[in-house]
């Protein structure tokens, strides 16, 4: 039986030769840990409780706001838009065919699955006249400003 | 590799020879997938067209590129710019099995799709059984 709380105890030998075997041990898990929380998004596609987001290309022209997105493979039917409040919400899903999941994989570097992105525009927009195009896997939407948005030059009063 | 593979393109690391045009070349992310007859290979070039992409088939290498034009600035101030816009580049070692003559291509929604069928003598054969 033994009294002496455990951690009084100097650690015998073979504790200290596991000693930094541990402490890697517990680095790589806070490597590993900050690193799914910090990229939720991947995880190897393993991860599907989050949705995929596309990378985006946000341009401001003299009329409008052009939102670009590659979106290889995805049908236009399986694209959702969105605007309000001056926030432009991208939904979509790319689906795996069917067929293919039997199929013997060399290579599966594409991932499938839903994808999601909001982004915030930096002006007012026209909702009802946003427009929507899909070509060859790029997708372009152009949101028209609203007139009157382009920015007042505000005088200073002078006291 | 990165695991938010998705959306997002590498720079390639192949050599670029005969390159002529500058600026960025892309790896393209592909799927390659056997099937009994064929090799299926399916690659994801967003923004390249039809006749930008070109698919060669030579000793025993399989290249695929795809030329993608340069964003168009004209009048435009950039907010965001999250991915690169380039060519798309990549080649493969293809075993000696595959009919080279049979090869097709097809490009749609941004994919490109390429059908590698293989020769009769690397399909797998059934041989019957004959009562003596």
């Amino acid at each position: 039986m033994n009294l002496i709380p455990w951690r009084n105890k100097e650690p015998d030998r073979a504790t200290q030769a596991l000693m930094p075997s541990f402490e890697s041990f517990r680095s790589e898990m806070d490597r590993l840990f900050s690193r799914f929380f910090s990229e939720p998004l991947g995880f190897g596609g393993a991860w599907r409780g989050f949705d995929l987001a596309p990378r985006i290309d946000l341009a401001d022209t003299e009329s409008a706001i052009e939102v670009k997105v590659e979106v290889p493979g995805v049908e236009p039917k399986d694209i959702d838009i969105e605007v309000a409040d001056n926030v432009l919400f991208i939904r979509g899903q790319k689906v795996r065919d069917r067929e293919e999941k039997k199929r013997n994989y060399y290579y599966a570097e594409r991932e499938h699955g839903s994808f999601s992105r909001s982004i915030p525009l930096p002006t007012s927009v026209n909702a009802d006249k946003v427009d929507a195009m899909f070509k060859d896997g790029v997708l372009t939407v152009t949101l028209p400003k609203k007139p009157g948005s382009a920015g007042r030059k505000v005088p200073v009063r002078n006291a | 590799m990165n695991p938010c593979a998705e959306m997002q393109k590498s720079e390639t690391h192949q050599p670029t020879v005969e390159r002529v045009r500058s600026g960025q070349v892309y790896r393209p992310l592909v799927d390659i997938i056997e099937r009994k007859d064929e090799l299926l290979v399916i690659a994801d070039v967003p923004g390249a067209t039809p006749d930008s992409i070109e698919v060669n088939f030579e000793r025993g290498e399989l290249t695929l590129c795809a030329v993608v034009l340069p964003r168009e600035r004209e009048g435009q101030r950039a907010l965001l710019a999250e991915y690169g816009v380039g060519d798309f580049c990549r080649t493969f070692s293809v075993s000696e099995e595959i009919d080279a003559a049979k090869i097709t291509a097809s490009y749609v929604n941004g994919v490109l799709t390429l059908r590698l069928p293989k020769k009769d003598s690397a399909k797998p054969r059934k041989i019957a059984v004959k009562p003596a």
